[in-house]
């Protein structure tokens, strides 16, 4: 497996290299933004805020990680020979599905649909570094990105009705940063004439994939009467960027 | 217990036929809207049929002049439209007497016809087949001169049969005065369960019976409403907490027709109170109470994205 991984990087790296001789990048066409859709998988830090040993996040959803759908557009504000700085905005989708307990006899007895829903939306602000394929024909690019993040999220489910003092969802705004290393493998490398002709067509100057590790809090920047939505762990994304 | 419903649906066909040197051009069709359930279509003991009578409706090739009638007939769709016009009284006639035509003018309509008659004069003796059926109707016109009588127009009725495959309940889940059973459709491939387009799912959530011994039972089928809805989950309302439950689930053919029932006997469930994902946060002691940001810091944040959106819209203009 390591070894098909490292076949894998050096016909990359090789195809890079011919890339490299390949290119044209008088005939691209004005570079002035990007999107990337990109997918991870998530679970809030909610249980985080609990010393008593009680567990409410995992209790009701478990311990899986639901599938995180974000799309990231993206301004390049800053185009130099070294790479790119882009601002952009950012909305994602994520949903946990579970079940609640008894209101009557406790967590002996599970039922009852119940969600958590989260639409995060960010603006962020990252480098790319281009260089290393438009100056040297390597075909990755190594980014940074650093995010203001505002999580839009509701509950829902029946509830207990009178046999809980709760209302039976709830729903709010949470903030919070998040900042992101990333590397991006440079899909023109691999066949440079027809990215040259999608470019032509479309406008698109690169397409790459893309993996990354996140880091971030999402808990109104510390406020006491907030919960905490951001993972507890570095999250991995990974997905596909148009610069265009 | 299988039961068939077999409700009925026309179907109009354009088709030619000759009689006596003179070219059927002319066409009959039959509606049955929505009558009383019939039961007993045909004189078998479980076929039904929710209509009872049918309109019919016809174009005919021939002009009548005054004092002509028309006669409608129905034969099986394998022997087609007699040649030759039969009597009144006799099984194919299915009219008790003839209807008067308007002179000079070639189409009109009837009602009633007894859509059990149809079926008896069709062939169509009970309703245990496994494909939908087929009868002939004729249209035959009467010419007061006394010219030998001629078939005009020809259509045919269907009738649906078919039933679909029983479904089956995957899951049921107790909710808070609610249960949410997930079904899908039955994959019964034998031939008599061949209706499979369109078909819907009735389920019915039940009060289970305590029997002697102290044990719940299902009297199956249950009585009640049932819901209504697609394979999926489909959602039992307004039941009582803390009573046991039992479920079944129907198939319903686009004709209406009802597959056999599938039951989660001898399994009962029991709608009860419980804690949405909130109410357990709350419960467990959570700290947030929802709404927008909160506190100076969170008031940061919406202020610095409404910054970046200016940002980007000056540099954009």
């Amino acid at each position: 497996m390591r070894r098909a991984a490292l076949a894998a990087l050096l016909l990359c790296a090789a195809s890079g290299a011919r890339a490299a001789v390949d290119r044209d990048n008088s005939t691209s066409s004005g570079r002035w933004g990007a999107f990337q859709l990109s997918f991870s998988t998530f679970a809030p830090n909610i249980d985080s805020e609990f010393t008593n040993g009680t567990q409410p996040y995992e209790t009701v959803f478990g311990t899986t990680r639901p599938l995180l759908v974000q799309v990231l557009f993206s301004r390049s504000v800053w185009i130099s020979q070294v790479g790119s700085l882009d601002v952009g905005l950012g909305i994602g989708y994520w949903k946990a599905n579970g079940t609640g307990y008894s209101a009557s006899s406790g967590q002996g007895s599970q039922g009852g649909s119940t969600s958590l829903t989260i639409l995060p939306v960010q603006l962020a602000v990252g480098y790319r570094f281009d260089v290393f394929y438009d100056q040297w024909g390597i075909p990755f690019a190594p980014y940074l990105r650093g995010a203001i993040v505002g999580d839009i999220w509701w509950t829902s489910g029946q509830g207990a009705g009178s046999f809980s003092p709760y209302p039976a969802n709830a729903q709010g705004t949470t903030w919070g940063w998040a900042g992101t290393l990333g590397l991006a493998l440079v899909l023109d490398a691999l066949d440079p004439s027809m990215a040259r002709q999608m470019d032509y067509d479309t406008g698109i100057n690169h397409t790459m994939l893309f993996f990354d590790f996140t880091r971030e809090s999402v808990n109104n920047f510390g406020a006491g009467n907030s919960w905490q939505l951001a993972p507890s762990y570095w999250m991995w994304s990974a997905g596909i960027l148009f610069v265009f | 217990m299988r039961r068939r419903l077999a409700r009925l649906l026309s179907l109009l066909l354009l088709t030619t036929g000759t009689a006596l040197g003179q070219t059927s051009t002319g066409s009959v069709s039959a509606s049955a809207s929505d009558q009383p359930s019939l039961t007993n279509m045909t004189g078998r003991s479980g076929c039904q049929s929710s209509t009872t009578t049918a309109t019919w409706n016809w174009t005919s090739s021939a002009t009548p002049s005054t004092g002509d009638t028309y006669r409608l007939a129905v034969y099986s769709s394998s022997s087609g439209c007699s040649s030759t016009v039969p009597a009144l009284g006799t099984s194919n006639a299915v009219l008790n007497s003839d209807v008067l035509a308007t002179p000079g003018v070639a189409t009109g309509s009837y009602t009633p016809v007894s859509v059990s008659q149809m079926a008896s004069a069709g062939g169509v003796t009970n309703c245990d087949y496994a494909y939908d059926q087929t009868v002939a109707m004729c249209v035959y016109i009467i010419y007061a001169s006394g010219t030998t009588p001629a078939l005009v127009a020809t259509g045919t009725f269907n009738f649906q049969l078919a039933i679909p495959p029983a479904p089956v309940i995957n899951s049921a889940s107790p909710e808070t005065s609610s249960i949410s059973v997930n079904v899908s459709a039955g994959s019964q491939t034998d031939a008599n369960h061949q209706a499979t387009s369109g078909v819907t799912i009735e389920v019915l959530c039940y009060p289970a019976t305590t029997g002697s011994s102290g044990s719940l039972t299902c009297p199956t089928p249950g009585s009640g409403t049932p819901v209504t809805g697609n394979p999926g989950n489909i959602t039992c309302g307004g039941l009582t907490n803390f009573t046991p439950y039992c479920i079944q689930a129907t198939g319903v053919s686009q004709a209406g027709n009802e597959s056999d029932v599938h039951t989660t006997y001898p399994y009962t469930v029991t709608p009860e109170p419980f804690l949405s994902f909130w109410q357990v946060y709350k419960t467990d002691g959570g700290v947030e109470n929802g709404g927008c940001s909160t506190g100076g810091a969170g008031a940061i944040a919406p202020a610095l994205v409404a910054i970046g959106l200016l940002g980007l819209r000056r540099r954009k203009s």
